[in-house]
């Protein structure tokens, strides 16, 4: 019997210590880094996640701290300051016109509350006219839109109503210290995805000699479209550019396009992104670049002769789908993080969450996650810690953190605040491939100074208020 | 002393009626006072659980260690056909309310017995619930019983029984103190039937049925106006050292009525037994759609009839199942016994016994749609497995599916000593903890009980 007793003992200490050997004391963060499984880019993903340049500046909107965000002057000025990307948000319009516009209410960056009001545009009822309605046909959609009109909404107007909006005074009002006369006098325009192709090779709009741009509304093209508004007739605009002659640096970055909300745009709508790119030149899948292309030549950024010419992002889950389904991981694609309880958000950040994310991102075809960062101003929450990085690399994917506003913020993701030590929880810097930045001007300057951006990338960053001075817009 | 014990026995007196032996944990209380002469019994007692827990998960930690994990004090009083007992827990450091009741044993004939119960007891549903741990031949009652079957209630029963047959059922409320903060107090019906076409001193078989209906009406106003009841569905791993409930965890909102089917089966001779039962539960489930609806009204983005609303908020009755197989040898000892009464095996209580034990367990507290799709960064199910950024409302549950397989080996000192030992192996397969499969528990107890 004791034999017995002492046989069992035994065994049980057996089991014991081998059921130690991966035992933790409590959910260890770091430890479980390690115990998460994350999948990996295919080869073929491989191959297109190169085409992005290493270390990439991304102009957060153009600029959102020294120009009004997504026009021509904070374009130009991206452009000019010798940025990777020139990024921007990307809705559409009633009759289907693509824009580069951030919010989905127009109040914030327009001057819509002293154009129309909360009204619907009285100038639709000639819009009808002008499209070859007759007057009846005219008035009945004219009613139609009036009884489903929700105003300040962006997808509820025309872009000829757009059009009539300033985009650029509220900036001087809500940014004293940054004003500048010259974004009032050189009226700024709600942007086209259109404009901005056109910004990203070194043109900008024609003016008449009042200073509007000169467009041209050709008519209907026989499509309709269906969004939150109702089903529209699809018009067909002509847009005049011209070579940027106060800013010809010759840089041709690329554009980082961001589909947002689906539930506020077309079903199609990453379609009509795909034909419009292909339409603009911008689509690779369709009209690729020499693979050995150069990011850089002579000091002059070359992304936008480059299969890395665009970059698409989002943070929308539906979105990613319709992407990956339309774009099939040939194009780059960044899947962008947020926290919070959101309907698109990341709720759980812990490793597995974490991991999870990754996961759904690379299941339906991104090669870069673009998580947000923490610190002032914005003070965001931060999804870019040093053991997130960590999956996001091990996935084989890139990190693009957004939105960089100080130094500080840079310092902490190159790690210069692990002040040299390494192992453990700080994992392996930097933690960054890239940066959303809102001032690209110190982004610029910080990754040239870790030595990040060798010849023959840019090596001087121009003053940027004396860039703006340059570009037409007087203080 | 005897004067305090003689006042107790007399308030009890005041219950009348006659009364039957409870099968306690002990057959001989060691504090117990008889008075022949006028049919009376008290007794009062103690016991004790202490358990080592030793843990090994992949992913989530369980917190190994020792614990007291049951101390409890009872007292009972037999009068003639009366029977009155009551037992508190204070092993958390805090006081919990075990049993409290009185049975009345009536019209006892050779056709059988009859038992009124009122009080505070566990329900008439499977035998894993109703036979006391002390006596229960693991350490721990199976998960799915744990998670699936009725515990204690409020309420009464009327039992029959005899050799071949046993019949419980009673009436049960929802909320034993009525301290629910909202809404009135919902009921249950149970009952549990056996019969036993072998039954001799040697040998037992018995198969059985339960069935139990219960009415949720305690709830909480959820939008202002809108009334939501709901039940948790849960249970701890097999071990009480760590009683965490999280990987087998299942919240079912908007539950207004449940339906247990249980059916079990039991087979004993003097050296082996073997049992099991089978649980399956189905949860109705109520919700005012109206209002709900008006409620989320007077936004851009509500809904805007009530027939979008509800298809993208639908609605469905979720099932729950899960069953357990438990066979023992009894090594050393006299035999195994049955009682009639209760329609349980009871405990080894003889000095020396030794058994071997083993079991096999499933717990299956997912009720997931086919082809949903559940992104753990969010914890939601996508339905359909379509990734969208308002998916309708998935009508999945992801509780857990527990597979757990333990062998232990029990020894009794003596009636009032016993010790046990366990090893579990136990397999989850949990949306929640995708990293959590495989678990590994070496579990000790030592039970006191006099």
């Amino acid at each position: 019997m004791f034999r017995s007793l002492l046989r069992a003992a035994m065994a049980c200490s057996l089991v014991v210590s081998v059921m130690s050997c991966k035992d933790q004391a409590f959910s260890d963060e770091i430890k479980n880094v390690d115990r998460v499984t994350v999948d990996y880019l295919a080869p073929d993903m491989m191959k297109v996640r190169d085409y992005v340049p290493m270390y990439a500046v991304i102009a957060h909107r153009g600029s959102t701290f020294w120009t009004p965000e997504e026009t021509e002057a904070a374009y130009r000025w991206a452009r000019e300051m010798g940025v990777d990307y020139l990024e921007c948000d990307m809705q559409v319009t009633k009759d289907g016109v693509v824009l580069a516009l951030h919010d989905d209410n127009l109040k914030r960056t327009t001057n819509i509350a002293n154009v129309f009001g909360e009204e619907l545009p009285r100038v639709r009822l000639q819009y009808y006219k002008d499209l070859g309605y007759t007057d009846a046909e005219a008035q009945a959609r004219y009613d139609a839109d009036k009884a489903a009109f929700i105003p300040n909404l962006t997808s509820f107007y025309t872009y000829q109503e757009l059009l009539m909006l300033d985009a650029g005074k509220w900036f001087n009002d809500t940014e004293p210290r940054q004003a500048r006369q010259g974004f009032v006098t050189h009226k700024q325009y709600i942007s086209s995805l259109e404009d901005l192709v056109n910004y990203s090779r070194g043109k900008k709009l024609k003016r008449d000699a009042n200073g509007e741009r000169v467009y041209r509304m050709v008519g209907r093209t026989g499509e309709t479209i269906q969004s939150l508004s109702g089903t529209a007739d699809v018009v067909k605009y002509e847009f005049e550019y011209e070579d940027d002659t106060e800013g010809n640096s010759g840089n041709r970055p690329g554009i980082y396009i961001e589909f947002k909300e689906p539930w506020l745009n077309p079903p199609t709508f990453e379609q009509i992104v795909f034909d419009e790119l292909d339409r603009l030149g911008m689509n690779i899948i369709t009209k690729p670049e020499p693979d050995d292309a150069p990011f850089y030549i002579d000091q002059k950024v070359n992304i936008n002769n480059t299969n890395g010419k665009v970059i698409l992002q989002t943070f929308s889950l539906e979105s990613l789908v319709r992407i990956s389904q339309i774009f099939k991981g040939q194009v780059p694609m960044c899947f962008l993080l947020w926290k919070g309880t959101g309907a698109t958000d990341l709720t759980y950040d812990d490793p597995l969450g974490y991991a999870s994310f990754i996961n759904l991102g690379l299941q339906y075809k991104a090669h870069i996650i673009g998580p947000c960062i923490a610190g002032a101003p914005n003070n965001y929450p931060d999804l870019n810690k040093p053991w997130q990085v960590e999956l996001i690399h091990r996935a084989g994917m890139l990190d693009h953190p957004y939105s960089f506003d100080t130094r500080d913020q840079m310092s902490i993701a190159w790690g210069d605040y692990n002040f040299g030590n390494t192992g453990g929880p700080l994992f392996n810097p930097p933690y960054l491939d890239g940066a959303f930045t809102n001032r690209s001007e110190m982004t610029a300057d910080f990754f040239l100074q870790k030595g990040v951006r060798p010849l023959p990338a840019p090596q001087e960053v121009p003053d940027p208020a004396t860039l703006l001075t340059q570009l037409g817009y007087e203080e | 002393m005897k004067r305090y014990i003689y006042s107790m026995v007399s308030a009890a007196l005041l219950l009348g009626g006659a009364a039957q032996a409870q099968p306690q944990d002990v057959n001989k209380s060691l504090v117990q006072v008889e008075n022949k002469s006028q049919d009376l019994k008290f007794t009062v007692g103690a016991r004790f659980f202490g358990d080592v827990g030793y843990y090994h998960s992949e992913y989530t930690p369980m917190n190994s260690g020792a614990a007291i994990t049951d101390a409890r004090i009872r007292t009972s009083l037999t009068y003639k056909d009366l029977y009155f007992y009551a037992d508190f827990d204070f092993s958390k450091g805090y006081f919990t309310q075990k049993n409290i009741f009185v049975q009345y044993s009536f019209a006892q004939t050779r056709r059988g017995f009859h038992v009124l119960k009122a009080g505070y007891f566990n329900e008439p549903s499977t035998m894993a619930y109703n036979t006391s741990l002390y006596n229960y031949h693991f350490m721990s009652r199976p998960a799915p019983v744990t998670a699936l079957a009725p515990g204690r209630a409020l309420g009464v029963t009327y039992k029959f029984y005899n050799t071949h047959f046993f019949a419980d059922q009673g009436f049960f409320s929802e909320n034993k103190y009525n301290d629910q903060q909202f809404g009135y107090q919902g009921i249950s019906l149970s009952g549990r039937w056996l019969y036993r076409p072998v039954n001799d001193a040697s040998t037992t078989v018995h198969f059985g049925a339960s069935l139990r209906y219960g009415h949720i009406s305690t709830g909480t106003p959820v939008d202002g106006d809108a009334f939501k009841t709901q039940i948790t569905i849960k249970s701890a791993m097999e071990t009480a050292v760590d009683p965490t409930t999280r990987f087998l965890h299942a919240e079912v909102p908007w539950a207004k009525n449940t339906l247990d089917i249980g059916a079990e089966a039991l087979l004993k001779t003097n050296r082996f037994f073997a049992r099991g039962e089978y649980i399956y539960k189905k949860i109705y489930k109520k919700r005012p759609d109206q209002t709900l609806f008006e409620n989320q009204l007077g936004g851009v983005w509500s809904w805007t009839t009530l027939a979008a609303w509800q298809k993208g908020n639908p609605i469905r009755t979720t099932n729950f199942s899960g069953a357990y197989v438990e066979a023992g040898w009894l090594i050393l000892g006299d035999r195994y016994r049955y009682d009639n009464e209760y329609g349980l095996l009871k405990g080894v209580n003889e000095k020396g016994g030794l058994e071997l034990v083993a079991r096999y367990s499933y717990t299956e507290l997912n009720d997931i749609n086919k082809g949903d799709f559940f992104l753990i960064g969010k914890q939601t199910f996508y339905p359909g497995g379509v990734v969208a950024d308002y998916p309708a409302v998935s009508t999945s549950i992801g509780g857990g599916n527990l597979h757990a397989f333990t062998v232990g080996l029990n020894y009794t000192f003596n009636q009032y000593i016993k010790l046990m030992g366990e090893y579990q192996f136990m397999r989850l397969n949990n949306v929640y903890f995708p990293n959590d499969k495989n678990f590994n528990m070496l579990q000790m107890r030592v039970m006191f009980s006099f």
